[in-house]
C-alpha cells in the first residue's frame, strides 16, 4: 500500500514522464521532415528524460532498498546524460559561449563539493572551518567562470582569492603554529 | 561524424551506468527483516511511511558486520537498551516484533527477549551491527540460553 506521500510522488512523476514522452515524440516528428540533427539530439534528450521518469517511478515502486536506490541514483544518471546530449548538439558557436565556461568551472564544482565532503570527515573545528571556507571559496570561482565575460565575474574571481587569503591567514599562523608547536 | 557518434554514445553509456552500477555493487548486504528493523527504529517516526530509497541511503552509508556476544552488557538509556559489542563500541539495541524457538517452534515476543537479554547471565546473543551516520545499531538476530535458540521470525510488512 501507498502512502501519501509516495501517491504524490509518484503522480508527479508519471505526469512527467508522460510529458517527456510526448515531446520526444513531436521533435521526432518532425526531425523526420526536416532532417535536422539538433531535432534528433532533442528528441534523444526527452527521450532519456522520460526514462529518468521511469526510473524515479521504479525506485518508489520496488520494494528492495537496494534496488530503489539504484533506481534512485539511476534517474539523476539518466536526467545528466540528457543534458549531456543537449550539450552536445548545439552548434560550434554556441558550444564556444555555453560548453567553454562549463568546461572551465567543473574543476571549481568538483573543488567546492570535495572540500565540503572533507570538512564533513576531517577533525577538528578550525580544520573544518578552513575546509569550508575554501569550499566557499571554489564556488564563489565556479560562479566567476560561469560569468567571465562580465564584470561581475572578474569582481567574483577577486572576491574569491581575497576569501581565500583572509581564510588561510589565521589557518596558516594559529593552528598550523600550534600543530607545528605540539611536534 | 561516425567516431563523434559513437564517442556521445560511449560518454552517455557511461554517464548513465557508472554511478548507479557502482551503488548497486557497493551496497553492504541486508535482509529484508534487518531493514524493516532499522526503517522503523532509525528513520521513523515520519508523518509517512519513507520510500525504500530513503531506506536503502540510510544502509547504503553505514558498516555492517555480524558479532556474537556471550554474557552481553546491556544499559538501560530511558527507555532503550545499548548493548557493549565488539571492545568499546556501544548500540542501541533492536528486536524484531518475534522470534522463534528452532527446536519447539514456539513464538516469543520481542519485548520478552529483551527482558532476557537485559537480566544478562550465561546466554549468547549474535546481532548485526550497523553503524550509521545516525548512530550504533545492534540487530538481534539469535539468543541462545539453556539449549534453547531463539531466531527472527520472518515479518510481513
Amino acid at each position: 500500500m501507498l502512502s501519501p506521500y509516495e501517491l504524490v510522488v509518484l503522480l508527479s512523476c508519471l505526469v512527467s514522464l508522460i510529458l517527456f514522452g510526448y515531446i520526444a515524440y513531436e521533435f521526432l516528428r518532425v526531425y523526420r521532415r526536416l532532417r535536422a540533427r539538433s531535432l534528433l539530439y532533442l528528441s534523444a534528450s526527452f527521450f532519456l528524460l522520460a526514462l529518468s521518469q521511469a526510473s524515479s517511478v521504479l525506485s518508489i515502486l520496488v520494494e528492495s532498498a537496494r534496488l530503489s536506490l539504484t533506481f534512485y541514483t539511476l534517474t539523476s544518471s539518466l536526467a545528466a546524460a540528457s543534458f549531456f546530449l543537449i550539450v552536445v548538439s548545439v552548434s560550434e558557436e554556441e558550444k564556444a559561449v555555453v560548453v567553454a565556461p562549463i568546461a572551465m568551472s567543473a574543476p571549481d564544482l568538483l573543488a567546492c563539493a570535495l572540500a565540503a565532503a572533507a570538512s564533513v570527515t576531517c577533525e577538528g573545528r578550525q580544520l573544518r572551518a578552513y575546509l569550508v571556507a575554501l569550499s566557499m571559496v571554489h564556488m564563489l570561482r565556479f560562479l566567476s567562470a560561469l560569468l567571465l565575460h562580465s564584470d561581475a565575474g572578474a569582481l567574483l574571481l577577486a572576491l574569491a582569492e581575497v576569501a581565500r587569503a583572509l581564510a588561510t591567514l589565521p589557518f596558516a599562523i594559529f593552528h598550523v603554529g600550534r600543530v607545528v608547536g605540539r611536534e | 561524424m561516425k567516431l563523434r557518434i559513437a564517442l556521445i554514445l560511449i560518454a552517455v553509456v557511461l554517464i548513465i551506468a557508472a554511478v548507479p552500477l557502482y551503488v548497486y555493487s557497493s551496497y553492504p548486504y541486508s535482509s529484508s527483516e534487518e531493514e524493516a528493523i532499522l526503517e522503523e527504529n532509525v528513520i521513523e517516526p515520519m508523518p509517512f511511511r519513507p520510500p525504500r530509497f530513503l531506506v536503502g541511503s540510510v544502509i547504503y552509508g553505514s558498516t555492517r558486520e555480524v558479532v556474537s556476544i556471550r554474557g552481553p552488557m546491556v544499559e538501560h538509556y530511558d527507555d532503550h537498551l545499548l548493548i557493549k559489542f565488539g571492545g568499546n563500541k556501544r548500540g542501541l539495541l533492536l528486536l524484531a516484533p518475534s522470534y522463534v524457538e528452532t527446536s519447539t517452534n514456539k513464538v516469543v515476543l520481542g519485548e520478552h527477549l529483551a527482558e532476557l537479554i537485559s537480566r544478562g547471565g550465561d546466554l549468547t546473543v549474535k546481532v548485526v551491527a550497523f553503524t550509521t551516520r545516525r548512530g550504533s545499531y545492534a540487530i538481534v538476530v539469535e539468543v541462545v540460553k539453556d539449549g534453547e535458540r531463539y531466531i527472527m521470525a520472518p515479518q510481513r510488512r
